[in-house]
């Protein structure tokens, strides 16, 4: 009985029966019996009982742990006598009678035998057992002082808290405690009151915490493992698109199609040539794009759809990009190797025209605070300028391309362009520090995640790679699908918590992709030219926009919306269409 | 057409003769010694906005290559072709090369390249041997 047979695969698991725990009260050889201590259990398997050691399909969940755990939940539940039932009846307990011992002496405040009692555990680990008996000592310590025994808890605090060696600079704060009596409740709450031990079952806790979990089961141990479950599962499910699908833990869950755009609501027919850019604002409420037609456009975005509310049309040259302020007031435009013109957004004014004789700028953007305007210049440099113009700095050198995105980190603090034709930079303006994302191939465009710690890098040969940006720049996935051969194809993030990648193609559909399986998810037909942008609106996870050389932008939503939208007068007819079911 | 990208090359260029997109740099030479249906042609060991077509066996004048057709992005015209696959050891140098047909391209001095009447142009392909 118990004795170590070797021909016993190490993999079945003993069985504690309620006999072989009352042993385990005597203190005796507790080391090898407890249920689960990996090294010594592997090495010497114990004699099973017979009958099941696991439940569960594939075999992987010892019988004793889960009943365990479950009694410990029924516990946490306030379910006190289920909890004793179910330990009773599966003739499992959930503690050993040692530990059961030790809890009742921690409530009860039996400092001392608490102390002896945890060094019949039979831990093998020195420090957790000194650890252990520092909080228990620590807890008796305070007490000591709450009920003004000083000179008890003096003591305490020489002769069996300090030589334990743990922590000494908390053995030093407690003996200040002795010294100035306020010190100590100042240094918790004030609203506290004098009592400055803890509850005993806070300190029952921190000894769980601290003792190995198949000695005292962790608090929540199973909630854990179900919302480790529950994660898992939102992580895998690639349509996962709305804030509202609560997790059940009935079904797995599994979100259908139906949450990714996927229909054409609206097509908005505004531009006389091919649209190039777009993007939402960051507040979701407004759309600009911009068009080799040399205008920009804003749209403001209502429940029914969007309507056009201005055309910017100063430009003389075909625009590159439009960039948003961060509080969405005004809009850069930028003419291909022109100039950049700001815009008052509510308005429709022109505010300033930022220019540089001799030079054209190539991409403009903001910094975070909305004081300065960044912009890449034909010369291979980037700037800064005050709002009003004033310049202020200037990258000179081998910064950005004639074709290159321009990029603000949230900080404030990176900017991001294309410096040579495989290699993006990431200059810390402040820190003077570059760093480079060194790819094998041309790189087409870029865009930021909108935390700012990853970039999605559109290549020549037709993949698109995302990079995590934090530290050294680490390559994360690859994207592929979409086709691209001449021109520039934009990509994007989006969805609920960007979980989507999104990107044009020159074959006219607009691709979808999600981010963490890497998995193609949606192809959009409808344009009938390439889709050379696409942006996802950041309050609306349903919403995506794309622009096309067929001189339109497709507004993109659910399919189950489409059937109720109601068809609308035109009673302006500033060219926009909405679409019902059909493309 | 959407908005072109295009490699910027520094330097001594050859160009699209129709619509100026830089194809490649003089240095990137190879060979000057190959020929095409139109005439001269360049042996390139890099060449930047052209876009490819279907893989083709052909049998060229130092034997049996796999090429693609190369089209400038700009205007689609044919330019030349690239060697992505030599059945003959002795033309494995070929392999990832490019040609630019003379006829095709502008010199880095703007010039141009005039197929010269009565003069038979054999098949295309040749070797600097």
């Amino acid at each position: 009985m118990g004795g170590v047979e070797d021909d016993e695969p190490a993999s079945k698991r003993m069985k504690l029966s309620s006999e072989e725990l009352r042993r385990l009260s005597n203190g005796s050889t507790i080391k090898e019996t407890v249920v689960g201590s990996s090294g010594d259990l592997m090495a010497r398997p114990l004699q099973s009982e017979g009958g099941e050691e696991v439940v569960g399909s594939k075999g992987v969940i010892k019988k004793v742990e889960f009943v365990r755990i479950i009694a410990k939940a029924l516990y946490s539940l306030g379910y006190i006598k289920s909890g004793a039932r179910l330990e009773e009846e599966s003739g499992i307990p959930l503690h050993s009678s040692v530990v059961n011992v030790f809890m009742r002496q921690i409530l009860e405040g039996n400092w001392d035998e608490s102390v002896v009692t945890l060094h019949n555990f039979g831990l093998t680990d020195e420090k957790t057992i000194k650890s252990a008996s520092f909080l228990i000592l620590e807890q008796k310590f305070l007490e000591l002082l709450d009920e003004e025994k000083v000179m008890d808890a003096l003591k305490t605090l020489r002769t069996e808290i300090a030589p334990l060696s743990v922590d000494n600079s908390r053995v030093r704060e407690l003996s200040s405690y002795i010294v100035s009596p306020s010190y100590g409740s100042s240094v918790r709450s004030p609203k506290q009151d004098t009592l400055r031990a803890r509850s005993r079952s806070k300190l029952l806790e921190e000894l769980q915490k601290l003792l190995p979990p198949t000695v005292m089961i962790p608090e929540g141990r199973l909630e854990h493992l179900v919302e480790q479950a529950l994660v898992l599962q939102r992580d895998a499910c690639m349509f996962h698109n709305s804030l509202d699908k609560e997790m059940s833990l009935y079904s797995d869950h599994h979100c259908g199609r139906d949450q990714i755009p996927s229909q054409a609501l609206q097509i908005l027919q505004a531009h006389t040539d091919e649209v190039w850019f777009l993007k939402f604002s960051h507040d979701g409420k407004y759309l600009a794009s911009s068009s080799n037609d040399q205008s920009a456009i804003i749209w403001e975005v209502h429940e029914t759809g969007l309507s056009l509310k201005h055309k910017l049309s100063s430009h003389d040259k075909p625009l590159s990009s439009v960039s948003w302020s961060p509080n969405d007031h005004q809009l850069l435009t930028c003419g291909a190797e022109e100039v950049i013109r700001r815009w008052d957004v509510s308005s429709g004014e022109c505010l300033h025209v930022y220019e540089k004789t001799g030079l054209g700028m190539v991409s403009c953007g903001w910094s975070p605070d909305g004081k300065w305007i960044f912009s890449g210049l034909n010369d291979k440099s980037i700037c800064m300028w005050e709002l009003d113009g004033k310049e202020l700095e200037c990258w000179k050198g081998q910064r950005t391309l004639k074709i290159s995105d321009l990029e603000i980190t949230g900080d404030g603090k990176h900017i991001i362009s294309i410096c040579r034709e495989t290699e993006i930079l990431l200059l810390d303006r402040e820190a003077k520090v570059e760093r480079f994302i060194e790819e094998d191939q041309p790189i087409t465009s870029f865009s930021l995640s909108r935390d700012s710690r990853f970039l999605l890098v559109n290549l020549l040969n037709q993949e698109i790679h995302l990079w995590n940006i934090e530290g050294d720049p680490k390559l994360v996935s690859k994207y592929r699908g979409h086709k691209r051969t001449r021109f520039i194809i934009r990509s994007c993030f989006g969805g609920l918590d960007e979980s989507f990648i999104a990107s044009g193609s020159e074959d006219s559909l607009v691709y979808i992709w999600h981010r963490g399986t890497r998995e193609l998810i949606e192809s959009l037909p409808g344009h009938s030219g390439a889709v050379n942008c696409v942006s996802w609106n950041p309050a609306n996870p349903h919403m995506l926009a794309s622009a096309s050389d067929d001189r339109t932008i497709r507004i993109w939503g659910l399919n189950n919306l489409s059937r109720s939208v109601k068809q609308k007068e035109p009673h302006h007819s500033n060219g926009i269409h909405y679409c019902n079911g059909g493309t | 057409m959407g908005r072109l990208f295009v490699v910027n090359l520094e330097g001594k260029v050859y160009s699209c003769k129709h619509c100026k997109t830089p194809l490649a740099l003089c240095d990137d030479v190879v060979s000057k010694s190959f020929q095409s249906r139109h005439g001269k042609a360049y042996l390139f060991s890099k060449v930047v906005n052209v876009s490819s077509g279907e893989k083709e066996d052909r049998v060229m004048m130092t034997g049996l290559h796999t090429v693609v057709d190369i089209f400038c992005v700009g205007c689609g015209s044919i330019v030349g072709w690239k060697y992505e696959f030599a059945h003959e050891k002795n033309q494995k140098y070929k392999e990832g090369k490019s040609v630019l047909e003379r006829f095709k391209v502008s010199g880095p001095d703007g010039s141009h390249y005039w197929v010269s009447h009565g003069r038979y142009v054999g098949g295309s392909d040749a070797d600097d041997v």
